[in-house]
């Protein structure tokens, strides 16, 4: 009895620790943030005034949306934050219809020379964004795309993993589905788009989830290929108005870092559960 | 009998028809974005390209040559191979710890799984930015924090000695949750009779680390270093971001400086000549992986 209390009192306290200690990382994570986050409601001349930690670290003394409004009317937010948008759900859709094309051809159709140029597809996984960017750029500039949202999409349309996410998909699908169709005299135009695409939806959502993400963060591409403000996208404005061209303008650099990170924060949190699982199966973000 | 040979012929001419309408504009993208820069990159290797002018004339080896004496080139190989070498172990290490204690039954743990992956799906530049303001020192938070016990106050990115731990410890910051994930799922492959075994046993939860987990984790491990240190070798954000390479270049990661002497000097020569190397550096590692991959299986 009275080891039984013992055991109980032991593992209740191991409880406490643990807790304890998992809050103490949480803080370790959402802190900056936080942080970052309550500058951005201060108005300018507040922002360095708290150097001791305080009270005020985290809450500021006169709460403003000043910050806010300034990076709309002088920034042009506005329009950066559609081009952020456009651009990332023109690459999210337009790679999910090819992806899935190539993928439902890889794993459906037999066409002569299918093996090597699957290899071929696969192997240029090997060769990140960081190698290519130099010959990319001339890419675009032969092809006279350079400062148009077209360099920003066109090159992202299709994807070595992409493609292998939907193949890895399409081959779990029973093959009496399509040979009953092609009895029904369907072509594989009907078969992709009336059985394939339907069966696909949520392999569907999780690619497009992660390919929109990866487009939303997207840096070394559009900091190369854009070169006029008007088409800026999010992360490069935060960077340049980071490195104050002129003098950072602190407040309205922690609202735009703020306002990158709410919509991905939201959409996170309602996803969370494909997200995280598919990072965890494919282990590819 | 001719008939149905023919037939079958046609049958299978028109399935390839149909295949190469299904990838050609999956073809037509990595044929232009893909493999003709791929070819590119290679080729201009050996020339003295100016992105000014736009041209160039073939040089041989001589943009490898001197990439040996390259100092500001072989720095930024070693301020790359000195973050990777802090990173790889220590991230791994927490990300793995982690997934251990997040493994557990506990009421509420997967509020805190999902709070540790926050980093992870923010954007690496808002990130970068954040801890630049962090770092600041004059009214960074990390000093304020230190302030209450005492230290401090550090210079951080201002300082050449602190500038590549700071840089490093952001990079940290920001995936550890991410590959916590990973060896999550590599956790739960763990069947459920050897964690029984391990309590009849009555082993104690730090003998059950070592000899269990870690072993039965080799698998994920070996993935997430290979990850980990191909991430490191690709890092241009934090140096662009936060340091601009400095102070003295002591934060200045290949694919910065690269990007730097392609875009910022028009050296495209130079710069594809250095861009092969760390593409070698890279085929090299995938080939370790793959290898033992293999070993294991």
């Amino acid at each position: 009895m009275n080891a039984n209390i013992g055991t109980r009192t032991k593992s209740m306290i191991f409880k406490f620790l643990m807790y304890v200690f998992l809050i103490f990382v949480a803080l370790l994570v959402v802190i900056p943030f936080v942080w970052v986050m309550s500058n951005g409601f201060r108005p300018n001349a507040e922002i360095g005034k708290f150097v001791d930690f305080s009270w005020h670290t985290f809450f500021p003394q006169t709460f403003t949306l000043i910050n806010y409004v300034r990076m709309f009317e002088q920034l042009n937010m506005l329009r950066i934050i559609t081009n952020t948008f456009m651009v990332a759900f023109a690459v999210t859709f337009g790679s999910l219809f090819i992806n899935s094309l190539t993928g439902y051809a890889f794993a459906r159709i037999d066409f002569k020379g299918k093996k090597t140029i699957f290899i071929i597809f696969l192997s240029m996984a090997v060769l990140p964004i960081e190698i290519l960017i130099i010959s990319l750029y001339l890419t675009i500039v032969d092809l006279g795309l350079s400062n148009t949202y077209a360099s920003l999409i066109l090159p992202f349309l299709a994807s070595p993993f992409g493609i292998f996410f939907m193949r890895q998909f399409f081959s779990t699908v029973p093959k009496e589905l399509d040979e009953a169709a092609i009895l029904d005299g369907c072509g594989h135009y009907r078969i992709f788009a009336k059985i394939y695409i339907p069966l696909a939806k949520t392999s569907l959502f999780t690619l497009g989830l992660l390919v929109f993400l990866q487009q939303w963060d997207s840096f070394i591409v559009p900091v190369t290929f854009i070169g006029d403000e008007s088409k800026m996208l999010l992360q490069v404005a935060l960077t340049r108005l980071s490195m104050g061209l002129y003098m950072t303008d602190y407040g309205v650099l922690y609202a735009g870092v703020t306002l990158s990170i709410v919509p991905i924060l939201i959409l996170f949190l309602i996803f969370q559960k494909n997200i995280v699982e598919n990072i965890a199966t494919t282990g590819l973000k | 009998m001719i008939n149905s040979n023919y037939r079958k012929l046609n049958q299978s001419v028109k399935e390839s028809i149909n295949g190469y309408i299904f990838i050609l504009p999956a073809l037509l993208i990595i044929g232009v974005f893909f493999i003709n820069p791929a070819i590119k990159l290679f080729s201009l290797a050996y020339t003295d390209y100016n992105l000014m002018s736009g041209k160039g004339s073939f040089v041989g080896f001589d943009n490898f040559k001197r990439l040996l004496t390259n100092e500001d080139f072989l720095n930024s190989l070693s301020v790359t191979l000195r973050l990777a070498i802090f990173i790889v172990p220590v991230q791994t290490l927490i990300a793995m710890i982690m997934a251990v204690i997040i493994n557990q039954k506990l009421k509420g743990i997967n509020i805190f799984r999902t709070i540790y992956f926050i980093p992870a799906i923010v954007s690496f530049v808002a990130v970068a930015i954040t801890w630049k303001q962090i770092y600041n020192p004059t009214f960074g938070l990390a000093n304020t924090i230190l302030g209450i016990f005492n230290l401090g106050p550090y210079q951080f990115l201002s300082s050449k000695s602190q500038a590549l731990v700071s840089v490093a410890i952001t990079c940290i910051w920001k995936s550890w949750g991410y590959f916590m994930v990973i060896f999550l799922s590599g956790l739960q492959d763990i069947p459920g009779e050897i964690n029984e075994a391990c309590k009849i046993d009555g082993a104690n939860p730090v003998q059950k680390f070592f000899y269990i987990t870690v072993p039965m984790l080799k698998k994920t491990t070996l993935f997430v270093v290979v990850i980990t240190t191909m991430d490191a070798i690709k890092l241009f954000i934090p140096a662009f971001t936060m340091t601009g390479g400095g102070p003295l270049g002591s934060t200045d990661t290949t694919v910065h400086y690269i990007w730097r002497q392609a875009f910022r000097l028009q050296q495209v020569g130079p710069a594809t000549a250095m861009s092969t190397v760390l593409f070698v550096i890279i085929v090299v590692i995938t080939m370790i992986q793959l290898k033992l991959e293999g070993k294991n299986d």
